[in-house]
């Protein structure tokens, strides 16, 4: 077996440029290992039956974001494969040149494939299995649960999976190799990278109106989405990401037409030690890789804003439960079809009140809309608030209810006179407008009647997973006895124990929607599922943005490192070259250090100004559901990038020092 | 007149115990201000050699090299770097011109590298590539420009900087004739109007014949020594071939 001994020997011999390739797909396939391991982690988490299905439902989401994940890195390994092979043209041609067949060269980088593909597969399946010990006790931190007792997790499943999807991506990868193989010549293997690329705008003019407009582009996607948000709507939101991507690729693509023009001006800066050179390089690498800077720039700023983001999403989902869960549970029917009498009958036949205290109560709708009273007093949140809901009718409440209500909270109710009303809102954006109506309104008029004004209350009439109550009037009872109720609630404090009946009142609520008929959907909500809810939805976002954020963000760093190593060799020369007219040693180390450092923050500092204003447009969509608070989070992703990708870049540096002392 | 370089008693030893090879055994020489030397022998004689060991590149064995009052023998890495940069040109068989730069940016480099002025950069490179008759290819990469052109940018870069001495291998070595005449003529004239030393290395007789002085080197020693005095070229190159016919005739090296 000639051929895989020469392969192999290949492999060790070139195992210092191998080295990023090989830790990325390791790296890779670890992530991919832990992530899909979650099934096997569960098994020491403390969960309960709804957090059981809340973690299939992680499951199943990380299985299918997992199929798009190995997409991107199939593109990754056959790129960055692709460019090794260009790599070793010479060496390529020179077995040509010795008479071995293309199908025996290509025999040759199969074999080389397989063999770091092998070794990239094992050492990173033993990486993943270390890192999901570490990702089950994040699991457990994220839906707030403790840790049954500690078992060593391996998953079978996984590892089957994870060996079947790269070993896809291998067969793609081999398949590449023979096809480039066989379309190469030998002359094109001797004379490569001998000319200097052609720029791709010639004129300093054109390039500069690119800029411009890339310019344009991408300032009106931040204006379009600061203007009208992330949720107005969906044609919206894509038209801001077309902009932003165009504008993100003709930024890169107009720079290397103008960047040297520009640079030359600034003589100080131009005619300084080797910048002559540094500018040129740099340029050139501009001009030739704009298509992948775009890409990178885009995928970080997919990163930032995802970890930054989620994490910020997380914490504001967790917060201000407190406000709209005051019972430990809640049940209610819409009416729809059936009378009231039949729906209290149902409610009573739950025999949920064993549970614990509890309060029955029906709300109304009157003939106003909210804001039609709200009308020349809400400010800005209370217009986001409103948004939409223009014709939503006001809501009422019996007074008896509501003094049930706020006593079943251990509040005291608000002392009402004769025929007083009084407002409640569970929203905080609503309170400085309903501050101001009250303090401007002596008196209410509710079904065409007038009623004295009292005040109003900042709580909630039920548990729920959000404050949806904007505006609700508490009137004397026989002022709704006339009316039909919309709906009808059972609110309860538990007394015992209060897990066996969450668990109970979970499975009643969900049996009881399965076996009954559409008229009649049963809304149930208790405080812990309120809770787990928040926490599974926020673990969700938090999972997701960390799997595809930081499979983004080694394969940005990958692609610039081996783009930059790729052609170190062909840089030797030219390094010599200036050691021989006498730039010292040093002087080359800084320049390649400038060398990569610009290009590695070039798709960064774009990708932090898009992020900059991305993580603000999401913040404001957040805001509305509760506090948020992104520094920390910031922080935490800055941490991360400066890592992994401060990681990649001394690798690069390191990597090509050592390319050039050879 | 001033000596700029001094080569004293220079030996060069390569392999290890047992089996030791003396490119350079016992090379004694010097060069003064405003020469054109010419060193000549045939392959394996050493010149490449003595020229690496003079440029810096390599390191003797033994002996002495002073360069414009500085034993370069005994520099430290560090300083040598540096003396490379501020007193040597180097004009190399293969041009070795930065295929990613202009032939402006290239010349401009030799300077910025010392850390002169914008504006001096610039009025010294006009001045020089006037001189070298490239000033319409100044904003041509080396792939646009023919053989010679190339070479000249390369001197332009050698001398921009005004080095003490300037160090050529073989420059007419991937020339064509014409572009060979073309080339030594501007040697010519660099040497006579602005009196640079140089010191160039070739086994060619026609190249060698453009320099005031010849050494001849034959196994890491110095075998003759020729001066033009007023002879003319061709006398001078007739001179050169006896001599070389008397080294050993390998006429292969003539022309």
């Amino acid at each position: 077996m000639m051929y895989s001994k020469l392969s192999l020997r290949n492999v060790k011999r070139s195992f210092k440029d191998y080295a990023i390739y090989f830790l990325t797909i390791t790296f890779a396939v670890s992530l991919f290992y832990s992530f899909n391991s979650l099934t096997a982690q569960q098994a020491m988490l403390k969960l309960s039956n709804s957090q059981e299905d809340m973690v299939q439902d992680l499951i199943y989401t990380i299985g299918i974001i997992s199929i798009f994940i190995s997409t991107v890195l199939a593109f990754l390994i056959i790129f960055a494969n692709s460019f090794l092979v260009k790599r070793r043209k010479k060496e390529l041609g020179m077995y040509m040149t010795l008479g071995m067949s293309k199908f025996n060269i290509s025999k040759i980088l199969v074999m080389e494939t397989f063999f770091i593909g092998l070794v990239s597969l094992l050492v990173g399946l033993g990486l993943g299995t270390i890192l999901s010990q570490g990702l089950s006790l994040l699991t457990a931190a994220l839906f707030q649960v403790d840790i049954q007792e500690y078992t060593f997790v391996f998953s079978t499943t996984a590892m089957l999976k994870t060996i079947l999807y790269f070993g896809i991506i291998f067969l793609i990868v081999m398949l590449f190799n023979v096809i480039m193989i066989n379309r190469y010549k030998l002359i094109d293997l001797f004379i490569a990278n001998k000319k200097n690329q052609q720029v791709k705008l010639k004129r300093t003019s054109t390039a500069i109106g690119v800029f411009v407009l890339s310019l344009l582009l991408i300032g009106s996607a931040y204006f379009l989405m600061l203007k009208y948000g992330l949720f107005k709507s969906m044609n919206l939101l894509w038209t801001s990401v077309g902009l932003g991507s165009i504008g993100t690729f003709l930024f890169f693509f107009s720079l290397s037409g103008f960047l040297l023009n520009i640079a030359k001006k600034n003589e100080k800066l131009y005619y300084k030690n080797i910048n002559i050179f540094l500018l040129r390089q740099i340029n050139s690498k501009v001009n030739s890789t704009f298509i992948s800077m775009t890409i990178i720039c885009l995928m970080l700023f997919f990163t930032i804003g995802v970890l930054s983001t989620g994490f910020s999403l997380k914490n504001s989902l967790e917060k201000d439960l407190t406000v709209t869960t005051p019972y430990d549970s809640t049940l209610s029917f819409f009416k729809y079809e059936e009378s009231v009498e039949n729906l209290e009958k149902k409610l009573e036949e739950l025999n949920v009140k064993q549970y614990g205290d509890n309060i029955t109560f029906k709300e109304y709708y009157s003939d106003e809309s909210i804001s039609s009273y709200l009308k020349g007093y809400t400010d800005k949140q209370a217009e986001s608030v409103l948004e939409g809901k223009a014709s939503a009718p006001l809501t009422l409440i019996k007074r008896s209810s509501y003094e049930g209500l706020a006593r079943l909270q251990g509040k005291d109710p608000v002392n009402l006179e004769q025929n007083e009303v009084l407002i409640l809102t569970n929203q905080k954006d609503m309170k400085k407008t309903m501050k101001r109506f009250v303090d401007n309104n002596k008196s209410i008029k509710i079904n065409h009647k007038e009623y004295p004004l009292s005040g109003f209350q900042f709580m909630s009439v039920r548990t729920d997973k959000s404050a949806k109550d904007t505006m609700i009037v508490a009137l004397p009872d026989q002022a709704v006895s006339e009316m039909e109720p919309s709906r009808i609630s059972l609110n309860i404090q538990y007394e015992g124990e209060a897990n066996k009946a969450d668990q109970e009142l979970y499975n009643l609520i969900e049996t009881y929607n399965k076996n009954a008929d559409k008229n009649t959907y049963l809304l149930g909500m208790t405080k812990t599922l309120v809770y787990e809810d928040a926490t599974g939805t926020s673990t969700m976002i938090v999972y997701i943005g960390i799997y595809l954020g930081i499979i983004f963000l080694i394969s940005s760093a990958a692609i610039l490192a081996l783009q930059q190593l790729s052609e170190a060799s062909d840089n030797k020369v030219r390094y010599d070259l200036l050691k021989k007219i006498g730039v010292t040693q040093k002087e080359v180390n800084q320049s390649i250090f400038k060398q990569i450092f610009i290009y590695f923050m070039m798709p960064l500092s774009l990708a932090i100004i898009h992020s900059i204003f991305g993580i603000k447009v999401v913040n404001r969509a957040i805001m509305s559901a509760g506090e948020s608070n992104v520094f920390f989070p910031s922080l935490l992703t800055a941490g991360v990038i400066i890592v992994v990708y401060g990681g990649y870049f001394l690798a690069t540096y390191s990597g090509y020092k050592s390319i050039l002392k050879k | 007149m001033q000596n700029i370089l001094q080569v004293d008693h220079i030996e060069k030893y390569f392999g290890n115990k047992g089996n030791i090879t003396k490119a350079l055994n016992d090379i004694s020489f010097k060069v003064d201000k405003g020469e054109f030397v010419g060193i000549m022998g045939p392959s394996g004689s050493g010149k490449t050699t003595l020229l690496n060991c003079i440029s810096t590149i390599d390191t003797v064995t033994t002996g002495h090299i002073t360069i414009n009052g500085k034993d370069i023998t005994t520099l430290k890495r560090r300083n040598l770097e540096k003396f490379r940069r501020d007193e040597l040109g180097f004009i190399f068989q293969d041009f070795n011109l930065l295929d990613t730069l202009t032939a402006y940016e290239n010349i401009a480099l030799a300077l910025s590298i010392q850390g002169e002025k914008p504006s001096k950069i610039q009025s010294n490179l006009q001045e020089i590539a006037e001189k070298l008759e490239i000033s319409s290819v100044l904003d041509k990469f080396p792939y646009e420009m023919s053989g010679g052109q190339e070479q000249r940018v390369a001197s332009a870069r050698a001398i921009v900087a005004n080095p003490s001495l300037v160090l050529a291998d073989e420059p007419t070595g991937a020339l064509d004739s014409k572009s060979s005449r073309l080339l030594l003529e501007s040697f010519e004239k660099l040497n006579k109007e602005l009196s640079t030393t140089i010191l160039m290395v070739t086994h060619d007789a026609f190249t060698a014949s453009y320099s005031n002085r010849i050494l001849f080197i034959k196994d890491g020693k110095i075998f003759n020594e020729l001066i033009k005095g007023n002879d003319s070229r061709k006398a001078f190159f007739n001179r050169i071939i006896e001599v070389i016919t008397l080294l050993g005739g390998d006429a292969n090296d003539v022309f």
